[in-house]
């Protein structure tokens, strides 16, 4: 019988906020998510909670910014 | 005294005698040194008449050698009466003077008187005449250097001397001879061996020509044995020529165009290029020539296209927005960099053939919106960098294969993928990449264990391990389903590597 113990830090926001990367990152590469797995090189600090509207405001950020790279490679 | 009248001429010969050194006397013999016997005539020899005999230098004057004696002849002497006298003078040759010579002179009567009236009896008379020296002879004097023989064996050395001498002179001459003989020789034998060299000297040229020959023989040989090679190569290209042209022949007879291997490549072609779909794939499902479903028309179309493509990047949108288009040709891609928006907005393809694209950096849209592909080709070259939008809006496409090893960007890049369940992708967090937003593959791992298994190699097994290798954190978003497929091992597999799943 084979014993492990497998430790995996979970971040989980608080109800009805979200989470995103602490520090700065540009628009693309702001993840926007509702439970985080940190990487052994990741840290909490590296991630703060958002409310949903903020977090929604990223995602149509996104999609907008998206949609104008697509506009301008055409 | 013998008497001779004053007015005859008359000879006589002076018997020359000498003291030796042991006080004896010894005949001389014919003096072998220069001399002079002045003879005059009067009271105790004072005269005003002389008459000389005498040897100089070898030229004798009045006098000669007769068989070893000295035979003086006075000849118009015009001597007076009286008794005669002789002074002998001898020039002994004695180095310690300054002219080389020693004088010795020795008066004496002749005993000889020159009369008025008649004379003796006419015979040559023998007159002694003493000289003024110790003599010594020959052998006295080599028995004084040393010699030890007789005078017997001296005199016989002696006699054989000259001849000695002679013989020695002959192989003197024979010696210089011999002597010149060999330095012609020896000039010869330089010669010869001057001549050995240029000899050698040809014989070397002649080597380096043979081994010349030689090579050129070799390499004719070499050319000849390629040449059977080639002819053997021939042969067998001719024999697959041939074993080709029936094979294609069968083949084509077999699909019910009768076709006889003697007929042109060209003749073969057309046959292929209007061959029936009955014998096709398409023939499985029930489709026809006259019942085709419109498929022959979009390859017919499709072949035209491929027509005017060409292999640089003048052509490489042509197919960008064609609705018509639904089943890609094979182009040839090998020399595309750019390959973005090659099959954007292809909205009515369903099949891509596997192109190869070995240069290509930058696939950005490359599949947008082809709502209907089922499938497409691996983009695995490992330095496309360029992945944005690559498959934004394939609706249907089920699977895919990447290799991330210099991807930069993302963005989108399965964005309302959801069919997509298989993702193969290799070297995921090896480039600096720091978000990879897969969470538009909504579906991806789900449909069964290949499914799911794709997830896991992506994510673990060909991942690149960023905690290990010093770097930062690269964040992977998943969808929620997706996500719900991973288990808290495999989770934290994928942590350990560097990876924040989000």
């Amino acid at each position: 019988m084979i014993q492990e113990e497998i430790k995996v830090r979970v971040l989980i926001p608080s109800k009805g906020y979200m989470l995103t990367q602490a520090f700065e990152v540009g628009i693309t590469n702001r993840v926007v998510s509702d439970k985080v797995y940190l990487a052994v090189t990741d840290e909490p600090s590296n991630w703060k909670e958002i409310t949903q509207e903020e977090a929604d405001a990223i995602k149509a950020e996104q999609e907008r910014l998206a949609n104008e790279q697509l506009k301008n490679e055409e | 005294m013998k008497r001779i009248n004053y007015k005859s001429n008359f000879d006589f010969i002076a018997k020359l005698t000498a003291t030796n050194a042991n006080g004896e006397s010894v005949e001389v013999g014919f003096p072998d040194y220069d001399f002079e016997l002045i003879i005059t005539s009067g009271c105790n020899g004072y005269s005003t008449r002389s008459f000389v005999a005498s040897s100089i230098g070898g030229a004798t004057k009045n006098c000669f050698n007769d068989n070893g004696q000295l035979h003086i002849v006075c000849d118009n002497h015009k001597l007076n009466v009286g008794e005669l006298f002789g002074e002998f003078k001898a020039y002994l040759p004695n180095d310690i003077y300054p002219d080389g010579t020693q004088l010795n002179v020795e008066p004496q009567s002749l005993r000889i008187e020159l009369v008025v009236g008649a004379s003796d009896t006419p015979t040559t008379a023998e007159i002694e005449l003493q000289l003024p020296y110790i003599y010594q002879s020959a052998y006295d004097l080599a028995v004084a250097s040393g010699y030890e023989g007789s005078m017997e064996d001296y005199l016989r050395l002696s006699a054989e001397l000259p001849e000695a001498v002679e013989t020695a002179k002959l192989v003197k001459l024979s010696a210089d001879s011999l002597a010149n003989s060999a330095s012609s020789l020896s000039e010869s034998a330089t010669k010869v061996s001057e001549g050995a060299n240029t000899i050698k000297e040809c014989a070397d040229a002649l080597q380096e020509n043979v081994d010349k020959v030689s090579e050129s023989a070799s390499a004719v040989e070499q050319a000849s044995e390629s040449l059977d090679a080639t002819k053997q190569a021939f042969e067998m290209l001719s024999s697959e020529w041939t074993d080709g042209r029936q094979a294609i022949a069968t083949a084509l007879t077999n699909r019910r165009y009768p076709t006889e291997p003697t007929e042109s490549f060209h003749s073969m072609a057309d046959k292929i290029t209007n061959m029936s779909y009955e014998e096709g794939w398409f023939a499985k499902i029930g489709y026809t020539d006259e019942n085709d479903g419109g498929i022959k028309e979009a390859i017919d179309y499709s072949y035209e296209l491929a027509k005017a493509w060409k292999p640089d990047e003048s052509t490489r949108l042509i197919f960008r927005g064609n609705k018509k288009l639904v089943f890609a040709p094979w182009v040839d891609t090998r020399e595309l960099i750019k390959t973005n928006s090659m099959y954007e907005g292809c909205d009515a393809l369903v099949a891509v053939p596997t192109l190869d694209f070995p240069k290509a950096t930058n696939c950005s849209r490359l599949f947008m919106d082809c709502k209907y592909l089922l499938k497409a080709f691996p983009l695995v070259n490992g330095i496309i960098t360029n992945f944005n939008y690559t498959f934004h809006s394939c609706l249907l496409l089920n699977s895919v294969f990447l290799d991330f090893s210099n991807a930069l960007y993302a963005t989108f890049i399965f964005q309302g993928c959801s069919s997509l369940t298989y993702i193969y992708i290799s070297n995921l967090g090896k480039s600096t990449l720091a978000t990879y937003d897969f969470s538009g593959a909504s579906v991806w791992g789900t449909g069964g264990e290949e499914n799911r298994q794709s997830l896991i190699n992506s994510l673990i097994t060909y991942s690149y391990d960023r905690a290990s290798n010093g770097m930062a954190t690269a964040t992977i978003k998943l969808s929620a389903t997706t996500k719900a497929l991973l288990t808290e091992e495999e989770i934290a597999q994928i942590t350990n590597k560097g990876f924040t799943i989000s």
